[in-house]
C-alpha cells in the first residue's frame, strides 16, 4: 500500500517536473519561409513532448541573430551564408566549406547549427521577362550598361546587410541605378506586384519565392562570386542545449526533410492560398510523416485563368494574375497556358481567361458577330496587333498581296478576314497552323506570305526574339488598313504608335492597331427565366461568375480604363440600359396573360359557388359506394360528441 | 374504358415529345422552358399569391373545423407508422435535392442575398430564412394539398386516386368526360416526364458524385450505366410493393441521412449549428408573412425571384400531382389535422434543422473557418457537397455516404413515380398489377435514356417542370371539388349553427 502511494507520488512528481519544464523559445525572421521552417520545428518539438514558446516573426536576421546570443531565444532557422555575414567573414560559395568555416567563430561566440533541412534559400535577382527579352539580360554583369535607366528594389534586412548585402552587390557589379527602393521586410512580398506594375524593374527575391515561377518571371544568374551558399538550419546556442539537451535528437528527423521545391510549394500555400504558416507546416510534418496528424490538406480551391502560353509573364496576364488574387483571398488561383483560352473557359478547364478584345467576336458570312457567351470582366492591358514583313516587302500592310495570320478561328485570322472583306484591291489569306510570331515569322521568311499578323502584349517575347533573330523581318504601318467600313466592322480596334526603339530594329516610329486586352468569364444567359435550383437539379452548363467577384475584381485592378463599348461587359460593370420611359406596359403579351389569369380565376369562383341544385349530382352519387357513406354518419355523431 | 383513354392519349403524347427531345433538343428546350418562363416571369404575382394561398388553406384545414376528419372510415387506423410514414414523405417527395441544396443554397444566399450586401452576418440570417421559405412551409402545403385531396376522396368518399376524381360533377354536362379525361392524361404526361427529367438529372448527378469520389470518366457511356442499375433497382423496389420495398427503402434513407446529419451536427460548430437552427426558426416564423408575399418591384430584382423562389415554387408544382398521388396513398386513416401537421409541420421543422446543420455549418467554415467554400458554389453546385465534407474528418465515408443516399434517393422516387403511374393508369387500383408497373417503369427508362442520349441537361429540366403550369390549373379545379364536398361534410360548427 505505501509501496504504491510512493510510486504514485514518484510518477506524479516527474510528470510534475516534465511539465514545469522552461519552454523551448522558437524564433524566426519574418518572412513566410522562416515562419513556415520555424513551425515545423515547433511543431515536431511539441509532438515530442516539449513545451514551445513561440517568438516566430521576431524580427530581422540581426534583430534574431542578438536574440539567440542574449538567450531570449533557444533555437530559429539560420542560414549559414547569413550567419557568415553577420560574423563579417569573407563570402564562400561552397556550401560544406561554408559551414567548415562557421564551426570555430561560432563554437567561440557558444552558438551551433543543427544538421540543415535540406534546402538552400539565395538570393537572386529578378526582373520582367520581357525586360530581359529586349535588354538581352542573362546574368547580373549584363545590367551594368542600363543600370542608369533602371529602378532597384530590395528589401529592407538585404540593404541593411554589411558583407552580402545591398552595397557590396552595387559596388562589385558595378551597378548605378536610377533608383533603389528600399521596403520593409513585412512588404517583401509587394516587391513582385512593384516590379509587374513597373514601378520597378529589377528587385533581389529569395530562389525559393514562389512569385517568379508564378508571373513568369526572369532570374539573373549571379555571375561573379558575391553570395555565399545558404543552407537552412535550426541555429540554436551551447546555453539553450544545456537547458534543452534533447533538442538536436527531437530535431532530427527534420535533417534534409525539405527540399527547394517543396518549401516553394508551402511557401506559395501562405502566400497565395491564404493558409496560416502553422497549418502549412502542420500538414507538410504529417505528410512526411514526423508528427502524427491528418495529413489531408483542407480542399485547395484551384481557380485557373486561361492565357495564351505566349502571354505568360507579359504584363496583361500578370494584371489580371494579381487582380484575381487579391479579390478572391484563399484560393489557388493560377495562369493556365490555353492555346485558345476561350474554349479552356467554355469546356470549363478554366474559370476565366485573359484574351484580346478580338477574341470577343468570331467571324460569320456576315462579319464580326460579337460572342454572347463571354463577357469581359475587366481590362487588365492592351495588345497590339503587329505587322511584320521583310525588309524589302511592302512598306505598309495595306500594300501585302498574301497576309498570313494564326489558324482559322484565331483573333488575328478574324481581324484580316474583315479587313480583307472591306479593303480593297484582291488580298489572300495564309492561315498558320500557330497564331504565334514564329509560326508567322517562318511564313514569310519561306515566302508563303508577303507580310504577317501576330495579337501580342506589347513586347511580347516571341515578337521580340522573332524581330531579334531575323534582321530581315521589321514591323510596318498597319493602322491606314482600319478605315472607313472596317471602323465600323471592327469597333474594338484603335490606333496605337509603336516609338522608335522599343522593339529590335525598330529605328523609327510605326503605327499600329491595337485592343484591350481583357479578363473574360462565362456570361450568363441573357434573360430572367427558370433557375437552376429544384429537388432534383443539375447543370453542366459553366456558371457566371458572382456579381461579387465581379466587382472584388474591378477594384483590385484599380482607376483603370473602363470594358470597351463594343463588348458584352459583365452586368455588374455596367448599369443595364434604361428601358423607354413610359408609363405604358412595354409587354402586351403579360397583359393578355394576367386578363388570362383572372378569367380563369372568374371561372374557378362560378365553379365554386353556383347552386348545388345546378349539379349533376348522379354522378358523384355513383361513385359513392355504399361504404363510404357510413363513416359520413359515423362523423357526424362524432361532432355531436364533441359538442355536448 | 377510361382508363384505356387515358393509357392511349398519354402514351401518344409522349412518345412524340420524347421524340421531339432526342432529336431537336435545342427547339425542344426552348420552346418548353421559354413556356414555363413566358408564364412564371409575366405573373410572378400570381403563382405566388396562389402558393401562399395553398399554405393559408392548409392552415385552415388544419386549425378549422374540419381539423378532425378522417382520411378513411373514423375507426380506420393509419397502415404506416409515423416514423415510416415521414421517412416516405421526404424519399418521395424531396429527394436528393436536399443534400445538394443543403450546403450549396444557404451559402449562395450567404453570398450574394437579393438586394444587399454578402458576406455579412445579416446576409447569413437572410440566407437561412430565404432557404427555408424555398423548402419549408410552401414546399410542404403545395404538396400536402394535392395529396390531401386525393386522399380525401379516395379513402373517405371511396373514389378512386386519381386527379380526375375530384372533379367528377363539378363541370356537368358533355364537357365533364373530357375534363376528367384531360386532367386524368395530363396527370399521367406530367408524372412520366417529371420522372424522366428528374432521373435524367440524377443520374448525371450520381455520375458527377462518382467522378469526384473514384474519378470516373464523365462519358454517356456511365450515365446509361448508372441509369441501367437505377432501372434495376427501382423495379425491384416497386415490384415488392409499397409495404415493404419503398418503406424499407426510406427508412434506410432516413437513418442513413440523421446520421450524417449528427455526424456534422457534433464534428462541425455544435452550438453554433443549434444557435442558427433556434434563430432561423424564429426568423422565419417573424418573416413568413412579409416572405410569402414578397417580390421586388421596386428593385428591379424580378430576375432573382424568377431564378430562386418561383423556380422552386414551379418544381413543387410540377411533382405535385405525382408526389400527391404516393403520399395519399400512404396517408389513409389520419385526420386531416394529423395530416397537415405531418405532412406540413414536421417536415418544414426538420428542414429548419436540416439546413441548420449542413447550411450553417457552410456558413461557418465562411465566416469563422478556412473559407473558400462559397466560391466552389459559385464554380460548380453539384461538386460543392463533396468539397464541404473535405472541411471534417472522415470526408471520404461521408463521400460516400451521401453518393448512397443520392442513389437511393432516386429509387425511391422512380418506385413512388412508377407506382403513380401504374395506379393512375389502372383506373385507380390502389395495388396495380405488376404488369401495369413494367410497362411504367420500361417506358421512363427509355425516356430518361433518350434524355440522357440527348445529351442536354435543358431536356430534362425542360421535362421535369413541363406539368407544372398546367397542372397548376386542374389543381385549383380540385380545390374546388374539394372545398363543395366539404361543404356537405357535417362539421361541429355546421351543426351548432343548427342548434341556435
Amino acid at each position: 500500500m505505501m509501496r504504491g502511494v510512493a510510486a504514485f507520488c514518484l510518477v506524479a512528481a516527474l510528470t510534475l517536473s516534465a511539465c514545469a519544464r522552461t519552454p523551448v523559445v522558437v524564433a524566426s525572421k519574418n518572412t513566410v519561409q522562416d515562419r513556415v521552417l520555424a513551425e515545423m520545428m515547433a511543431l515536431t518539438l511539441e509532438a515530442r513532448g516539449f513545451s514551445v514558446e513561440r517568438r516566430i516573426g521576431l524580427g530581422d536576421s540581426a534583430d534574431v541573430f542578438q536574440a539567440l546570443r542574449a538567450g531570449s531565444v533557444d533555437v530559429y532557422p539560420e542560414y549559414s551564408g547569413t550567419a557568415l555575414a553577420l560574423l563579417d567573414v569573407p563570402p564562400e560559395v561552397d556550401p560544406d566549406a561554408v559551414r567548415a568555416r562557421l564551426v570555430e567563430p561560432f563554437a567561440a561566440l557558444g552558438l551551433e547549427f543543427l544538421a540543415p533541412f535540406g534546402v538552400e534559400s539565395r538570393f537572386v535577382p529578378v526582373t520582367r521577362r520581357a525586360l530581359a527579352q529586349r535588354a538581352e539580360l542573362a546574368g547580373v554583369s549584363s545590367l551594368a550598361p542600363i543600370a542608369g535607366e533602371l529602378r532597384l528594389g530590395v528589401s529592407r534586412s538585404f540593404a541593411e546587410r554589411p558583407r552580402d548585402g545591398l552595397a557590396g552587390f552595387v559596388e562589385l557589379f558595378g551597378l548605378d541605378f536610377r533608383d533603389v527602393v528600399v521596403v520593409p521586410d513585412e512588404r517583401r512580398e509587394g516587391l513582385y506586384q512593384m516590379l509587374i506594375d513597373e514601378r520597378i524593374d529589377v528587385m533581389i527575391g529569395f530562389s525559393t519565392d514562389p512569385q517568379i515561377f508564378d508571373f513568369g518571371l526572369a532570374p539573373l544568374s549571379v555571375d561573379r562570386p558575391f553570395f555565399p551558399a545558404y543552407d537552412a538550419a535550426p541555429l540554436t546556442s551551447t546555453a539553450a542545449l544545456s537547458r534543452h539537451p534533447a533538442l538536436p535528437d527531437a530535431l532530427a528527423p527534420l535533417a534534409g526533410a525539405v527540399d527547394a521545391p517543396t518549401l516553394r510549394e508551402l511557401v506559395r500555400q501562405v502566400q497565395v492560398t491564404g493558409r496560416t504558416p502553422r497549418a502549412v507546416a502542420a500538414i507538410a510534418l504529417a505528410r512526411l510523416g514526423i508528427v502524427e496528424g491528418s495529413a489531408a490538406t483542407p480542399p485547395e480551391i484551384p481557380l485557373a485563368i486561361a492565357v495564351n502560353p505566349e502571354e505568360l509573364g507579359s504584363g496583361p496576364a500578370n494584371r489580371a494574375l494579381e487582380a484575381v488574387r487579391t479579390a478572391m483571398p484563399g484560393r489557388a488561383v493560377a495562369l493556365a497556358p490555353a492555346k485558345r483560352p476561350l474554349s479552356a473557359l467554355a469546356g470549363g478547364e478554366a474559370r476565366m481567361a485573359v484574351v484580346p478584345a478580338a477574341a470577343h467576336f468570331r467571324l460569320t458570312p456576315d462579319g464580326a458577330i460579337r460572342e454572347e457567351g463571354v463577357e469581359a470582366i475587366g481590362v487588365v492591358g492592351r495588345s497590339v496587333l503587329y505587322a511584320i514583313a521583310q525588309d524589302d516587302g511592302p512598306a505598309r500592310l495595306g500594300d501585302a498581296r498574301v497576309v498570313a495570320t494564326g489558324p482559322e478561328g484565331s483573333p488575328s485570322h478574324l481581324i484580316a478576314s474583315v479587313l480583307t472583306r472591306h479593303g480593297e484591291g484582291d488580298l489572300t489569306l495564309a492561315p498558320q497552323a500557330d497564331s504565334g510570331a514564329a509560326s508567322i515569322g517562318s511564313a514569310i521568311a519561306r515566302g508563303a506570305a508577303e507580310a504577317g499578323l501576330v495579337i501580342a502584349s506589347r513586347q511580347r517575347g516571341d515578337v521580340v526574339r522573332l524581330l531579334r533573330e531575323s534582321p530581315g523581318l521589321r514591323l510596318v504601318d498597319a493602322s491606314a488598313w482600319w478605315q472607313g467600313p472596317t471602323r465600323i466592322a471592327l469597333p474594338f480596334l484603335g490606333e496605337a504608335t509603336l516609338r522608335p526603339e522599343s522593339h529590335p530594329g525598330l529605328d523609327r516610329a510605326v503605327s499600329v492597331l491595337s485592343m484591350q486586352t481583357v479578363i473574360t468569364g462565362p456570361a450568363p444567359p441573357g434573360t430572367a427565366g427558370l433557375g437552376r435550383q429544384g429537388p432534383i437539379s443539375f447543370d453542366t452548363r459553366v456558371q457566371p461568375l458572382t456579381d461579387t467577384t465581379v466587382r472584388a475584381i474591378d477594384r483590385a485592378l484599380g482607376t483603370r480604363v473602363d470594358v470597351g463599348a463594343s463588348l458584352r461587359a459583365a452586368p455588374a460593370l455596367v448599369p443595364r440600359p434604361p428601358e423607354a420611359r413610359t408609363a405604358r406596359n412595354p409587354r402586351p403579351d403579360q397583359a393578355l396573360l394576367t386578363a388570362g389569369i383572372f378569367a380563369y380565376l372568374g371561372v374557378i369562383g362560378w365553379l365554386l359557388l353556383r347552386r348545388r341544385g345546378q349539379l349533376p349530382n348522379a354522378r358523384s352519387d355513383d361513385r359513392a359506394t355504399p361504404a363510404a357513406s357510413a363513416p359520413r354518419a359515423a362523423a357526424s355523431d362524432h361532432s355531436q360528441n364533441q359538442e355536448t | 374504358m377510361k382508363s384505356n383513354a387515358v393509357f392511349l392519349i398519354a402514351l401518344a403524347i409522349c412518345v412524340p415529345v420524347g421524340l421531339w427531345g432526342l432529336f431537336a433538343p435545342d427547339t425542344m428546350a426552348g420552346s418548353v422552358l421559354g413556356f414555363t418562363t413566358w408564364f412564371m416571369v409575366g405573373a410572378s404575382w400570381w403563382w405566388l399569391a396562389l402558393c401562399s394561398a395553398f399554405v393559408i388553406f392548409a392552415a385552415v384545414l388544419a386549425l378549422g373545423p374540419w381539423g378532425s376528419i378522417r382520411l378513411g372510415a373514423d375507426d380506420d387506423r393509419p397502415d404506416f407508422s409515423t416514423a415510416s410514414w415521414i421517412a416516405m414523405l421526404f424519399a418521395g417527395g424531396m429527394g436528393a435535392g436536399l443534400l445538394f441544396w443543403g450546403v450549396a443554397e444557404p451559402v449562395t444566399h450567404f453570398d450574394a442575398p437579393p438586394g444587399q450586401e454578402g458576406g455579412t452576418p445579416e446576409a447569413a440570417r437572410v440566407a437561412m430564412v430565404i432557404t427555408n421559405l424555398h423548402w419549408g412551409l410552401h414546399a410542404w402545403s403545395i404538396y400536402g394539398i394535392c395529396a390531401l385531396i386525393i386522399a380525401y376522396f379516395t379513402f373517405r368518399r371511396g373514389g378512386k386516386p386519381l386527379i380526375s376524381t375530384p372533379l367528377v360533377g363539378l363541370i356537368g354536362g358533355r364537357a365533364e368526360r373530357g375534363v376528367l379525361v384531360g386532367a386524368d392524361v395530363l396527370g399521367v404526361v406530367a408524372v412520366v416526364f417529371g420522372l424522366a427529367g428528374s432521373l435524367a438529372m440524377g443520374a448525371l448527378q450520381v455520375r458527377s458524385g462518382l467522378a469526384s469520389v473514384i474519378d470516373v470518366p464523365e462519358t454517356i457511356g456511365v450515365a446509361l450505366a448508372i441509369l441501367a442499375v437505377l432501372y434495376a433497382a427501382y423495379m425491384i423496389s416497386t415490384l415488392t410493393g409499397v409495404e415493404k420495398g419503398m418503406k424499407l427503402l426510406s427508412n434506410i434513407n432516413m437513418v442513413l441521412a440523421l446520421a450524417m446529419m449528427l455526424f456534422i451536427m457534433l464534428v462541425g460548430p455544435t452550438a453554433f449549428i443549434f444557435e442558427s437552427a433556434v434563430d432561423t426558426l424564429g426568423a422565419y416564423v417573424s418573416q413568413i408573412v412579409t416572405l410569402s408575399f414578397r417580390l421586388f418591384p421596386y428593385e428591379g430584382l424580378t430576375q432573382w425571384s424568377a431564378s430562386w423562389t418561383l423556380t422552386y415554387l414551379i418544381w413543387w408544382l410540377a411533382w405535385g400531382p405525382f408526389v400527391g398521388v404516393f403520399i395519399a396513398r400512404i396517408s389513409k386513416g389520419r385526420t386531416i389535422r394529423e395530416f397537415c401537421a405531418g405532412v406540413i409541420l414536421v417536415p418544414t421543422l426538420f428542414s429548419i434543422l436540416w439546413f441548420a446543420v449542413f447550411g450553417g455549418a457552410g456558413i461557418y467554415v465562411e465566416l469563422f473557418g478556412p473559407g473558400g467554400l462559397s466560391a466552389l458554389v459559385a464554380d460548380n453546385v453539384s461538386e460543392a457537397l463533396f468539397a464541404f465534407f473535405g472541411y471534417f474528418p472522415l470526408a471520404g465515408l461521408l463521400s460516400v455516404a451521401a453518393l448512397a443516399l443520392i442513389f437511393i434517393f432516386l429509387v425511391t422516387s422512380a418506385d413512388s413515380g412508377t407506382f403513380v403511374l401504374s395506379m393512375m393508369t389502372t383506373d385507380g387500383r390502389l395495388e396495380p398489377p405488376a404488369t401495369a408497373k413494367i410497362v411504367w417503369g420500361g417506358l421512363v427508362a427509355v425516356i430518361t435514356a433518350a434524355t440522357l442520349l440527348s445529351t442536354s441537361v435543358e431536356v430534362a429540366r425542360a421535362m421535369a417542370t413541363l406539368g407544372a403550369i398546367p397542372f397548376s390549373a386542374v389543381l385549383m379545379l380540385q380545390v374546388v371539388g374539394f372545398l363543395r364536398a366539404l361543404a356537405s361534410e357535417p362539421t361541429g360548427r355546421a351543426k351548432a349553427d343548427q342548434v341556435t
